[in-house]
């Protein structure tokens, strides 16, 4: 029994993250919340997870914010970050990518692709 | 004139017949003698030859006159009038009572004067007529030009100046006149003119619009204001371009468009209640009633799917329809990365903001000018107050699909905490866009700051669209050959540098790169530069704001077939200056640089032969990236420049024209110098070594 693995999801839109948590808690991952870069950061603190879903468009601090700072703490490297946004250009991806994120993945999303990158993203040792 | 022309005519006849009458009568004198020395003592004969001489002298005299008064002066009376009425405006005629003895002619000259008369009446009055229809078009066209709210200027294909309005001198900040015939390029930057009407004439018959105009972006030549507008070549009767219509405008909004995005605003939200109120009843039905039967429960389930897929494809066009509109509302254009960089850095200049200096291989992009100069004037104030320093580079880069701006300063990385909040600080100046977020949001763009691949440097990156036009255009008969590899050995074989430059850091020399045109490859056989142009490095870093470029006027008319190298024609270089001016101009400009060329050996050559001439010395070192090329991999077969560039990632930029070779072989140099690094080359004194030791390998492998 291997312990389960841990995912923050990041986003201020209470309706998709009910989705997300209740999907990959479905899929086997001990999942918590925060509704923005604040408590993201306070959450990261608290307890290092293995995975953070993080919406960019964020009150306050944005996601690219988080991200940055996320990487530039002691043992932030080791965190697989994907970013989330509601728009699909290539700069937003780019300058996600050259903020530390590991992936990129557009509004809307299809839930079942969602959960899978994640999956993937965590390796074989995924539940 | 005429009339002492015939004065000496006339004078010469006479003067021949006297020559003649003399001759006859000292011959006949002669002759007279002769008979009476014959007979002497005969005192009757000698007075009868006395007699006989005074009659013959008498009636030679006699001839002499009635042949001047009977044939001479009519002739050159009658010659005179004829040609007086040839000359004179008036209608005269000739009196033919005057000239009895010649009778038709005068009634022939006449009658030939007449209808001279009415052929000059004729084409004069259709000369006349169509001055005036001229004089009214012109002025019907300086009417319509007058009333444009636009700029215009008609210009010849040599670029002078033909037709122009008063809206154009005023955008262009011409006070007084402006000279018809002068040059464009004494008000407005070449590089965007030149590119764009090229792009016109050699447009590819595939390009979507037939019609021959393009939109273009240029500078004042004072790099003080950005004009956008159109170019329209002007095609004559036989189909071939031959001159075009610049019409420039200044940032000005159009009414229309903002009246057409209200609407859009009105019908999106109008179109947006009805499928909202739907998914509510839908909703609050199926909230009201739990217990409510499967069948029914999957009708309004059905209900609100359509209606949330109806909603996200009216949401996708009205974005559509927006994008379209505010792409009206802010023109974006192709502007030369050199127009946009120069334009931010003088105003920087001009109110004490940080000193910016514009590095790297000029590039074209695609945005709205005017908003584009004032986000990157905050942003550089921005930079300056973030991380106190006050001095940046400014460069573009070529990325995968966009051009990237790119701001670089010692020091760290701007958190994107600070960057976002500066998303939102407004921009006073920008017409229609209040921060700098919506300026970025205008061109798709986001910018953030990371640390720069050299140590203890930051950059700030600025995604831009890539320019609609082909950004580096190979010459439409594709790769030109290489000139051939030259090696003057004692030309290229590089003295050691003197003790303070042997062992000077190869980055920490000033170079400059230059490059050639010449009308062939022989300059000790009459061959000559046509044009020079250079690129300074300093640190390591190319200075795109200092450059030199000049045609150079040869002396000799320029061989059409050495055109395709340089596109350079002998009515291009008319009015340039020659040799004598331009190579002292090129000596200042190089100072205690050294000199860097490819090939250098063919370009040192043609300004060594013209040393004497102009009393310019170029003794410097002069280094070859040929040569570098070869000693870093001697084991490629191909060391000319577009070999080069494109093993080293080099983008080619306006190959084959001085500036645009100087700039390349710049990039290619800057490149080379990380590589020699590498191999443990980092002083001048090593890499004159590495040098002149491949040119003596190469030399020895040329004797086998």
């Amino acid at each position: 029994m291997t312990k389960k693995q841990s995912i923050l999801v990041v986003d201020d839109e209470p309706n998709i993250v009910l989705s997300i948590e209740f999907l990959l808690k479905q899929a086997g991952f001990d999942v918590r919340v925060a509704r923005d870069g604040d408590a993201a950061l306070a959450a990261v603190e608290e307890s290092t997870p293995d995975l953070i879903l993080l919406d960019v468009m964020m009150p306050g601090r944005n996601g690219y914010d988080v991200c940055q700072t996320i990487r530039s703490r002691p043992g932030g490297k080791r965190i697989k970050i994907i970013m989330l946004t509601a728009r699909s250009r290539d700069v937003e991806q780019e300058k996600g990518l050259a903020m530390g994120a590991d992936e990129y993945v557009t509004k809307p999303f299809s839930t079942r692709e969602l959960v899978e990158r994640v999956k993937r993203l965590l390796g074989p040792a995924a539940a | 004139m005429a009339r002492s022309d015939l004065e000496r005519q006339r004078s010469a006849l006479r003067s021949r017949l006297a020559i003649g009458l003399a001759a006859a009568a000292a011959l006949s004198f002669v002759l007279l003698a002769g008979l009476a020395a014959a007979v002497p003592g005969d005192d009757r004969g000698g007075g009868l030859i006395a007699v006989a001489i005074v009659v013959v002298l008498t009636g030679l005299a006699i001839t002499g006159l009635a042949v001047d008064w009977l044939f001479i002066r009519p002739v050159a009376a009658l010659t005179a009038e004829i040609r007086f009425l040839s000359e004179a405006a008036r209608d005269t005629e000739i009196e033919p009572a005057h000239y009895p003895g010649y009778a038709p002619l005068p009634q022939v000259v006449n009658a030939l004067t007449r209808r001279l008369a009415a052929a000059k009446a004729k084409s004069e009055s259709s000369v006349a007529a169509a001055t005036r229809r001229l004089d009214e078009q012109k002025g019907l066209l300086e009417g319509i030009l007058r009333d444009l709210s636009e700029g215009v200027l008609v210009c010849s294909l040599d670029h002078r100046i033909l037709l122009y309005n008063q809206v154009a001198l005023s955008l262009l900040a011409v006070a007084g006149e402006l000279g018809l015939g002068r040059s464009l390029f004494n008000l407005v930057t070449r590089e965007p003119v030149l590119h764009t009407l090229d792009r016109l004439i050699h447009r590819a018959p595939t390009e979507a619009s037939g019609e021959p105009t393009a939109p273009l972006v240029c500078a004042t030549v004072d790099a003080r204001t950005l004009l956008r507008g159109r170019m329209t070549l002007i095609v004559g009767g036989n189909s071939l371009p031959n001159g075009y219509i610049l019409t420039l405008s200044d940032v000005t909004r159009d009414i229309a468009e903002l009246n057409q995005r209200d609407r859009l605003l009105r019908a999106a939200t109008e179109g947006l209640r009805s499928p909202l109120a739907n998914l509510r009843a839908a909703s609050e039905t199926l909230a009201s009633f739990p217990d409510i039967g499967p069948a029914e429960r999957r009708e309004f389930e059905r209900v609100i799917a359509r209606e949330a897929e109806g909603l996200g494809h009216r949401l996708e066009a009205v974005d559509r329809e927006n994008r379209e509109l505010t792409a009206g509302l802010w023109p974006l254009a192709d502007i030369h990365s050199v127009d946009l960089l120069n334009c931010i850095i003088r105003r920087l200049a001009d109110t004490n903001g940080p000193a910016v200096t514009m590095v790297g291989v000029p590039l074209w992009l695609h945005g709205d000018s005017h908003s584009l100069v004032i986000a990157l004037d905050k942003l550089l104030r921005n930079l300056v107050n973030a991380t106190g320093q006050s001095r940046f580079d400014i460069e573009a880069l070529l990325g995968d699909r966009r051009v990237y701006v790119e701001v670089a300063w010692e020091g760290a990385p701007i958190p994107e905490a600070a960057l976002s909040n500066w998303l939102g600080e407004p921009l006073p100046e920008a017409l229609g866009a209040p921060t700098l977020g919506d300026v970025l949001a205008r061109h798709g763009s986001e910018m953030w700051s990371r640390p720069a691949t050299a140590a203890q440097r930051a950059v700030l990156r600025l995604p831009l669209p890539a320019p609609t036009r082909i950004q580096f255009r190979l010459p439409p008969e594709g790769p030109l050959p290489a000139r051939p590899q030259f090696y003057d050995f004692d030309l290229m074989h590089l003295t050691p540098p003197d003790r303070s430059l042997e062992n000077r850091p190869l980055r920490s020399v000033p170079y400059v790169v230059f490059d050639t045109e010449t009308t062939g490859l022989n300059p000790s056989q009459g061959d000559e530069i046509i044009a020079i142009g250079a690129v300074r490095i300093v640190n390591g870093r190319i200075l795109t704001g200092e450059t030199f470029g000049r045609l150079v006027h040869p002396g000799r008319p320029i061989p059409p077939e050495s055109a395709r190298f340089h596109n350079i024609t002998d009515a291009m270089v008319e009015g340039a200056p020659p040799i004598g001016v331009a190579l002292p101009q090129f000596r200042a400009f190089v100072g205690d640089g050294v000199l860097v060329a490819h090939n250098a050996a063919f370009d040192l050559k043609f300004i060594k032969l013209k040393e004497s001439e102009t009393g310019q010395r170029f003794a410097m070192m002069a280094l070859d990236t040929m040569l570098i090329s070869m000693f870093l991999y001697p084991d490629f077969g191909d060391h000319n420049l577009d070999g080069i560039a494109r093993r080293l990632g080099v983008e080619v930029t306006g190959r084959h024209s001085a500036l645009g070779d100087a700039l390349v072989t710049a990039a290619v140099f800057v490149r080379q110098l990380d590589l020699l690094e590498a191999r443990g080359i980092t002083t001048l004194g090593g890499l004159v070594r590495a040098s002149n030791m491949t040119l003596d390998i190469r030399l020895r492998q040329e004797q086998f």
